[in-house]
């Protein structure tokens, strides 16, 4: 966006020019309200009521909505329609952050808002999609009816329209070197998110090992789920290799 | 139906003691040969269970979890249950992911959320909860931070 980051900065240095950036941003604006590009991401049965606002009957392409991406670099909206389980939490968080700047994210319905009917008792489900993306609007219901939904794009839209230039523009840089770490390394920070001080009390001993799937599932795991399987000992785990015909090493058959 | 079931483990199995509940027949065999019980229901002639029909476990603190496979015989049309119990110190149990293919993921699950292990599968590893997971979610005993109780006006 070569206009919003380079060209705008110009014209306020000239007089009136602060006219002809108000202008500007009220049709970038028009124009981004309208033209909102939301991901196809549905996490659970809220996906099949914002399938039926993009569907003929409620047809969310009336409010210029409609145009459902299957790659999230092509789209700006990210609805996050259902349940957010710890094990999607991640990858959602992925998605969202290879969506382009502008984005926006609508939480649609409970479980995404606040966990819902998971909040209490429940060791899988994230409590509100809010706690890793930053979201506009918030839909409540179970599953909230496709009018919600369309109520809330529309709010969205009007929070688009009233958005600043300067909030906008420069772009924000995405740090991608955080999702170049290791598993590993991810895994013990969510493992400090979920117990605090007292994670190590709560690894589990093939764990202590080193905090690696591999190393969990080659050495302490096998090791156990070999129990009494073989009282003599392990077979080989390949074929011994055949004794060497006397063609293999070049010299040809001995006469 | 459940007396030729209970003739037909008895002759081979005499340590076999049955029950009956609303699930049907219950067989609880103990867990040393338990795959070799699974290996003869599926063989036998009376019996030929060619379907695992369910696959669970239960945790019953302070000293055991219970193991217990549903089978159905397309066959004979019956159905009864396997059931076994294991220390839960050290939960271990033989695979029967060689006997029914289709027992690869219940292990799975089991061995995601209960912390069992089966010798000799071929692949034991987390089902359901993301690889980095600490501790086993549906032990009775699992603690986590993020946990919020229910309160207990709304648990009455």
């Amino acid at each position: 966006m070569g206009i919003g980051e380079r060209v705008v900065p110009q014209f306020r240095k000239y007089p009136g020019g602060g006219f002809a950036v108000s202008s500007l941003e009220y049709i970038f604006n028009w124009a981004q309200a309208y033209s909102m590009w939301p991901v196809t991401s549905g996490l659970a049965c809220c996906a099949l009521e914002m399938m039926a606002v993009g569907g003929a009957r409620f047809d969310m392409s009336r409010f210029g909505a409609e145009v459902f991406r299957p790659s999230p670099r092509q789209a700006d909206l990210l609805i996050v329609a259902g349940t957010l389980t710890e094990k999607m939490a991640i990858k959602l968080k992925h998605l969202y952050e290879q969506m382009p700047e502008p984005k926006w994210v609508i939480s649609m319905g409970s479980c995404a808002t606040s966990g819902g009917p998971y909040y209490h008792d429940c060791y899988s489900v994230v409590r509100g999609v809010d706690t890793i993306l930053p979201v506009d609007v918030y839909i409540g219901g179970c599953p909230p009816r496709p009018d919600a939904l369309l109520n809330g794009i529309m709010k969205l839209q009007d929070k688009i329209r009233r958005e600043k230039w300067e909030d906008k523009y420069p772009l924000k840089q995405i740090d991608m070197t955080q999702f170049s770490e290791s598993a590993t390394e991810m895994s013990i920070d969510r493992m400090k998110a979920f117990h605090g001080d007292r994670w190590k009390e709560f690894v589990h001993r093939e764990l202590l090992e080193g905090y690696d799937r591999h190393l969990l599932q080659t050495q302490a795991l096998l090791d156990a789920a070999r129990f009494g399987e073989n009282p003599e000992g392990d077979p080989p785990l390949m074929e011994s290799p055949e004794p060497e015909s006397p063609i293999a090493d070049g010299n040809g058959p001995q006469q | 139906m459940s007396e030729v079931i209970r003739q037909a483990l008895l002759d081979r199995f005499p340590g076999v003691t049955f029950y009956e509940k609303a699930i049907g027949l219950v067989a609880v065999v103990p867990s040393d040969n338990f795959r070799d019980i699974a290996e003869f229901c599926r063989d036998d002639e009376r019996l030929a269970c060619d379907f695992l029909h369910n696959y669970a476990a239960a945790d019953f603190p302070p000293d055991r979890m219970e193991v217990f496979v549903m089978l159905y015989s397309y066959r004979h049309g019956h159905k009864f249950t396997l059931k076994t119990s294991v220390d839960r110190a050290e939960p271990k149990l033989h695979s029967l992911s060689a006997v029914w293919p289709a027992a690869d993921w219940y292990e799975r699950e089991m061995f995601d959320l209960f912390g069992i292990v089966f010798a000799g599968h071929p692949d034991l590893r987390r089902l359901f909860c993301p690889d980095y997971w600490v501790g086993y979610p549906l032990r009775k005993d699992y603690q986590d931070l993020r946990i919020v109780p229910l309160p207990e006006v709304m648990s009455e």
